[in-house]
């Protein structure tokens, strides 16, 4: 032992002993085996996309009626919430951008994920571009909130290629009707 | 030709050994983030060291072996974010491993309570060395998160303030005042359970 406060042999017999003990167990854990087995599987079982930005496209999903400018505006107004594998939900208030929105969801790990968001409406058909950094891949989806936007369909595709389905119920509890 | 003594020959040779083991590593730990394989070798090299502090750390293997898993879950999660700055890899784990212990500690519930590991045997005879290690654990559960992991790091993994410091993102003088308050709470408790040698 390196540092000494104040001298107490018994004390530091007593911590001596606790120093002394072994991990008892094994060289592995069935836990971390399993999951990291589950990621191994899912790795080789889908193509590689090899992108540092995953794009997630939700078309048609915007009310009748919308322009671009009310699409801006609706994005202005929107949160976006993030959903963990582990099933840990993270809300963020999007800020406006030039064409959109953007955010950034900071976890209780501190992984930092940024989302950004454009609204278009290009020959009659409208789309709103998900655009979510793979700052760890595997691991996120990214659901929109809103109340005349619709997930159902919306799809997160990681680096590896793995599609996570936006979880409607995810949604639940975090719409509002913010207006920028 | 003069034959130099085995340990001047042996020493720029482990040097090189222990650097080509430090950049083998780092460029596992590049590649980790998207090839789970690779993250898993980082796993194998290091689960015992982590799982052993975490034991130390709560005194409870089954609890440890939970904390442990949970530990390098979140160090997969969180890898894409390791940058190399001169902190080993394992003082990241280990202070992953820290934040785990420390939410256990604060937690209100008890985990996995009395319940046994299936992968990690029982204690069998206790030993007056058992005891007395038992002893500084009930202890220890009176004192903060904060002053468990400075007693944790420095006298059972017998790591320098500084390098505790590095575990934890805090400088060498901050973990030294920690451990002072630390070892007055311990023993003041350790008096009040009688448990004193």
């Amino acid at each position: 032992m390196n540092t000494r406060h104040e001298s107490d042999p018994q004390l530091d017999d007593m911590l001596t002993r606790v120093r002394d003990r072994v991990w008892p167990g094994p060289d592995h854990n069935p836990k971390v085996d399993a999951f990291l087995q589950e990621r191994i599987m899912r790795k080789e079982s889908k193509p590689l996309l090899n992108r540092t930005t995953i794009a997630l496209i939700v078309a048609g999903l915007l009310g009748g009626g919308a322009v671009t400018a009310a699409v801006t505006h609706q994005i202005m107004s929107q949160r976006a919430v993030l959903v963990t594998e582990d099933g840990t939900k993270y809300e963020v208030m999007l800020s406006p951008t030039t064409e959109g929105a953007s955010g950034t969801f900071v976890t209780d790990e501190g992984t930092v994920y940024g989302i950004d968001m454009a609204g278009s409406d290009t020959a009659g058909e409208r789309t709103l571009t998900v655009d979510m950094d793979s700052a760890t891949p595997g691991s996120a989806t990214v659901s929109v909130t809103d109340d005349e936007f619709s997930t159902t369909g919306a799809k997160f595709i990681d680096e590896d290629g793995v599609e996570y389905e936006v979880d409607p119920a995810a949604v639940d509890g975090w719409i509002t009707d913010d207006e920028g | 030709m003069t034959t130099l003594p085995a340990a001047m020959t042996d020493a720029p040779a482990r040097g090189h050994a222990q650097g080509t083991a430090a950049q083998s590593e780092r460029s596992v730990i590049d590649a980790a983030p998207r090839d789970p394989g690779a993250f898993s070798r980082l796993y194998r090299t290091h689960y015992r060291a982590v799982a052993g502090y975490l034991y130390r750390r709560t005194g409870d293997a089954a609890l440890a072996e939970d904390l442990a898993a949970e530990t390098f879950i979140a160090a997969w999660r969180a890898l894409p974010r390791y940058r190399h700055r001169g902190v080993p890899f394992r003082s990241w784990l280990l202070r992953i491993a820290t934040n785990q212990a420390n939410a256990a500690a604060r937690s209100v519930r008890p985990r996995r309570a009395a319940e046994q590991s299936a992968s990690v045997p029982a204690h069998t005879q206790p030993c007056e060395a058992d005891e007395q290690a038992d002893a500084v654990h009930r202890a220890m559960h009176a004192l903060t998160p904060e002053h468990q992991t400075a007693i944790a790091l420095v006298y059972f993994e017998s790591m320098t303030v500084a390098q505790a410091g590095a575990v934890l993102g805090v400088p060498a003088g901050t973990v030294k005042s920690r451990l002072a308050r630390a070892r007055d709470a311990l023993r003041a408790e350790l008096e009040r359970l009688g448990a004193t040698p």
